[in-house]
């Protein structure tokens, strides 16, 4: 008794954790959008900028394997909305929730169905003649297939912890190594089950990076009396639990091109016949790396920059983890230094 | 600076070391090619015989009239065909629009019946050549669409 009166502030902290769970759950994405384009489950959103800058709009291509929300968590936490107030003209393809019916959609359907198809639309929406990508995570390496097929006008491409080379793939080594050497597969039970669970798929990333995953919660404890801190955190925990299924198609492509053959870097990767190499990548380039990254390290992804035939080529590295939290209303510096020469700025 | 001093610091910087460690060691002991041999082992034995189940439903759905996923599946496949020709359709005008943009002015100053009949024959000819197209427009006119 005696303790917890000689440190309130302590126990105030401890209660301010515990009552947490009592609060009401900050709202998710609040930047004002429009749908564009739709198709299956995905959507391409609009984000207008507050005053357009730029001639040039961006389009954001992000992973299968989670929300693309994480751009957009919540005013003054949210990429997006740093980019509207900085004049850029942003999109968002959301490839949605697939479901059993979609099994047999692969990596080609992503890419030329989606993503190219996507971009076309961005083009026309927005009256622009050129197109920025911004790729992460797997919808880098998406980002980055496509370019190197692409035959619309990609002025700069920019891919954070996008994994290219699948070389040496972090942690459970034996079990690649198992699969290169033919000794296990998966496709049988993947064609009858067509879909691998959102479940699944977190057990998996969990078991890749944090089998125990308990350390948010000091995180959280520590700071539990500042409200806008505990705002974020929420919002960001929201997203690391909230996975998507993804397409019995899609493991077996990744798994047989990427993680088998390397195709990618490789440069014998094809896309529904379609040769995609690298080489034939010539937009200006500036790719984002972390170094604590345990999915995602630099090894798997600065092999690109030897890869393309890009002049105007940047390697950015952060000394942060593979998911990204914005954590302000401006742009990151390696954004702002680079974007906006490269976006035909208005009035210039 | 002293917050660093606080239980809670210590707390965090402790326990996120110790789970750290704990991982390592969970990593470390699976990472054998023995337990994911062991797990496409167990994967491809029971592929085949939930497959033999499902095919079992599907046999019983004729007899008992349920719809099954794969029903549910076929159709949500029609309706993704249905959306990619739309999607084609869609693509066609705005590329007629953006070729020929005496459409846009004859918004502008003709009538609505006039601007229908405009656009039919552009369609037509951009989409039928020669002969079809008359042929197709005779079969439009005719069913007054």
């Amino acid at each position: 008794m005696e303790k917890r009166k000689s440190n309130p502030k302590k126990a105030s902290r401890l209660q301010s954790f515990l009552d947490i769970k009592n609060q009401e759950m900050p709202q998710i994405g609040m930047t004002p959008r429009v749908a564009v384009w739709k198709k299956n489950k995905a959507t391409l959103w609009h984000y207008p900028a507050k005053k357009k800058r730029y001639n040039v709009p961006i389009l954001i291509i992000y992973s299968l394997i989670n929300r693309p929300y994480i751009f957009d968590l919540g005013p003054g936490n949210s990429l997006i909305e740093a980019f509207g107030k900085e004049g850029y003209d942003i999109y968002l393809l959301d490839f949605g929730i697939p479901g059993y019916e979609d099994g047999n959609i692969s990596l080609d359907e992503y890419i030329l169905d989606y993503i190219q198809k996507g971009v076309q639309r961005v083009l026309r929406h927005s009256g622009a003649t050129e197109i920025t990508l911004l790729g992460s995570c797997i919808g880098g390496t998406l980002a980055a297939i496509y370019t190197a097929i692409a035959e619309e006008p990609i002025k700069n491409l920019i891919l954070t912890v996008a994994p290219i080379d699948f070389e040496s793939v972090p942690q459970f080594d034996q079990w690649t190594e198992a699969l290169r050497e033919g000794r296990v597969s998966f496709d049988e039970i993947l064609d009858v089950l067509q879909i691998l669970p959102a479940k699944a798929v977190k057990s998996g990333l969990r078991l890749m990076t944090s089998p125990v995953y308990v350390s948010p919660l000091f995180s959280l404890l520590y700071r539990a009396d500042d409200q806008e801190y505990v705002k974020r955190w929420r919002r960001f925990n929201a997203w690391t639990k909230d996975h998507i299924p993804l397409t019995a198609g899609t493991v077996k492509q990744m798994t047989h091109d990427l993680i088998i053959g390397n195709k990618l870097i490789k440069g014998t990767l094809k896309i529904r016949e379609k040769k995609a190499k690298l080489n034939k990548i010539k937009a200006n380039l500036l790719v984002i790396a972390s170094q604590n990254d345990r999915l995602v390290p630099n090894t798997m992804i600065s092999p690109i920059m030897g890869a393309v035939s890009s002049h105007d080529k940047t390697l950015h590295l952060l000394e942060s983890g593979h998911a990204q939290m914005h954590s302000d209303d401006t742009l990151p510096t390696y954004y702002k230094e680079w974007l906006p020469e490269r976006s035909g700025p208005i009035g210039q | 600076m002293a917050k660093k001093r606080d239980a809670y610091y210590e707390l965090k910087k402790h326990g996120t070391n110790a789970e750290r460690r704990i991982n390592k060691k969970i990593q470390d002991s699976l990472n054998k090619k023995e337990i994911i041999e062991l797990a496409s082992l167990y994967s491809n034995q029971i592929a085949p015989q939930i497959k033999k189940n499902q095919d079992n439903i599907e046999m019983l759905s004729v007899a008992l009239n349920f719809p099954t996923k794969r029903d549910i599946a076929n159709i949500a496949k029609m309706t993704v065909q249905l959306e990619e020709k739309l999607d084609k359709l869609d693509e066609t005008l705005a590329s007629l629009f953006q070729n020929n943009p005496q459409i846009n002015m004859a918004n502008n100053t003709t009538s609505a019946e006039e601007r229908r009949k405009r656009l039919k024959k552009i369609l037509l000819t951009s989409l039928f050549s020669g002969d079809n197209a008359n042929e197709m427009g005779n079969l439009i006119g005719k069913a007054k669409i």
